[in-house]
């Protein structure tokens, strides 16, 4: 009998061993994110802007915003945060093969809030979403500047044309601009701010120029002979008159400030003299250049999980 | 007899045009460049080279795709179509503020050639019989990403001019062609393509009229 007990002990131990090496675990969801650069201007009531990533599933509990409890885009230098809302969150049905298979997400996301003139900037941004499980996604999306539509508009664009060229990435590595402006007067121009912390324009290169540019010139064509250093920082500034109904074109080169991320998209400042004032005029965001997100490598990604909120709240304690 | 005359003159309809392609926009794109001279799209297949890849690929199956790869992710260069034309064919600069927002993709587009086919619509267009995933391993995949634009700057366009948003890129093309089996019968015959944008630049760019 005793014999029997133990035979049945064995089999059923073994068939429970074999059923658990059968049982595949269950597979933790994630998302490779690589950061970037976000500037933006809000030029319309309705517009969105859209944060894209991959996951690695196609049906998950975090890839639907019926379950997202609350947003916000943290920086992270100086805990300064906006709420935001997830409107949609698209999901491919085509997977992308890296390592494996993964499935490209676009968050499409707005700001939850009307601002005035208030410009953000994030320059280390992060993308905090809490789910109804208590869990937080925790995405270091890159830089976030964003600005709201600015009422004046007295400068006028004729050409806008970037050049670009492989640096730490694809990136723009300058700006052809032909400008004009309809007051009643000489304007002076004395900078134009890039709307990010990424690059800033070169004020000691910036050069007037009597022909056009192709989006395929290069900064050493147009710059020759110059030895260009795209990282050597020079003071100075930018002293551009256009009177009235005069149209003037510069070529203004970028002097990259940092090495993380890439200028695709952006906002510019303008800042005039006009009969002894200051002013400002924000030109909207181009998208100077778009990529797939297959023009990047698998190793250029970064893993984020999913973790309890709780644990967040640890770290932030711990770290502080 | 009739019926069979019919019969015949509906076959001879679906027959001619053996090779007609069928593919997503790019083959509406202004200009479409290799970098590398000898590459082609699947348009410019020449009857031959149709012969020449068939013949690569030798046997039968008893169910399924076999399929030959003629050009593995080979470079382009692409005018697309432009987007938007302010024109002032006046006699003074006008001002104006323009605007667009729609909602672009960039993405992998398919073409077939042949009885392929192409099932789905817009930019969820693929491949008929999972023809897809038996070519994932030959042409790097890649997905359609919906990205919404939403521009607005103010212009100024001279006497004689016109402002255009131009879109200029950089894209891989695949292409190849298929034969689909059942029963080790040939059902399906043809040149299938594959065309990923990988990067889009957009300039405002002002022209004489």
């Amino acid at each position: 009998m005793i014999k029997r007990l133990m035979m049945l002990f064995v089999l059923v131990a073994s068939v429970m061993v074999i059923l658990l090496m059968l049982i595949k675990p269950r597979e933790e969801f994630y998302v490779l994110y690589k950061s970037k650069s976000y500037s933006m201007m809000k030029s319309s009531n309705n517009e969105s802007f859209q944060i894209d990533m991959l996951a690695s599933m196609k049906e998950s509990f975090y890839m639907d915003e019926e379950f997202i409890v609350r947003g916000v885009i943290r920086n992270q230098k100086t805990d300064e945060q906006v709420s935001i809302e997830v409107n949609d969150i698209h999901i491919d049905d085509h997977p992308v093969q890296l390592d494996r298979l993964y499935y490209p997400v676009v968050f499409d996301v707005r700001l939850s809030f009307a601002m005035d003139s208030f410009e953000i900037t994030y320059d280390e941004a992060v993308l905090e979403l809490v789910f109804e499980n208590q869990e937080m996604l925790s995405i270091e999306m890159g830089e976030f500047y964003y600005l709201e539509d600015q009422s004046s508009s007295y400068i006028n664009v004729l050409e806008m044309i970037a050049t670009h060229e492989v640096y730490h990435g694809l990136t723009v590595s300058g700006l052809y601009l032909e400008l004009a402006h309809n007051l009643p007067g000489e304007i002076i121009i004395r900078e134009i701010a890039l709307g990010s912390s990424v690059a800033s324009i070169n004020p000691f290169y910036t050069k007037e120029m009597h022909t056009s540019v192709s989006y395929d010139d290069q900064l050493k064509d147009i710059l020759y002979p110059v030895n260009y250093d795209h990282v050597k920082i020079q003071e100075g500034e930018l002293n551009i008159h256009i009177r009235r109904s005069q149209t003037i074109a510069h070529y203004f080169p970028f002097t990259y400030l940092r090495e993380d991320l890439l200028m695709h998209r952006f906002y510019l400042k303008i800042i005039y003299l006009f009969e002894g004032e200051i002013r400002e005029e924000v030109i909207d965001d181009f998208p100077y250049i778009r990529q797939n997100m297959l023009a990047h490598s698998e190793e250029e990604y970064d893993v984020y999980y999913p973790r309890m909120q709780s644990e967040f709240i640890r770290e932030t304690i711990q770290e502080s | 007899m009739r019926k069979i005359v019919l019969i015949l003159l509906i076959l001879m309809i679906f027959t001619v045009g053996y090779q007609t392609s069928n593919a997503s926009d790019y083959l509406a794109y202004q200009e479409i460049v290799f970098v590398y001279d000898g590459a082609r799209l699947l348009e410019d297949y020449s009857d031959d080279e149709y012969e020449l890849y068939y013949g690569k690929m030798s046997g039968r199956r008893f169910w399924g795709w076999k399929t030959f790869t003629a050009q593995d992710s080979e470079p382009v260069e692409f005018i697309k179509e432009t987007l938007f034309i302010i024109k002032n064919d006046g006699d003074t600069a006008i001002s104006q503020e323009f605007q667009f927002g729609q909602k672009e993709t960039i993405k992998k587009q398919y073409g077939v050639s042949g009885t392929l086919g192409l099932k789905g619509k817009g930019s969820e267009k693929t491949f008929e019989l999972g023809l897809e995933e038996k070519l994932q391993f030959e042409a790097s995949a890649t997905s359609t990403t919906v990205i919404d634009e939403s521009v607005e700057i103010k212009v100024m366009i001279d006497p004689g001019t016109q402002v255009i948003v131009q879109v200029h890129g950089e894209g891989k093309v695949s292409n190849g062609v298929a034969r689909y089996y059942r029963f080790f019968k040939e059902v399906k015959k043809g040149g299938w393509e594959v065309f990923v944008v990988t990067t889009e630049y957009f300039s405002l760019v002002k022209e004489r009229l």
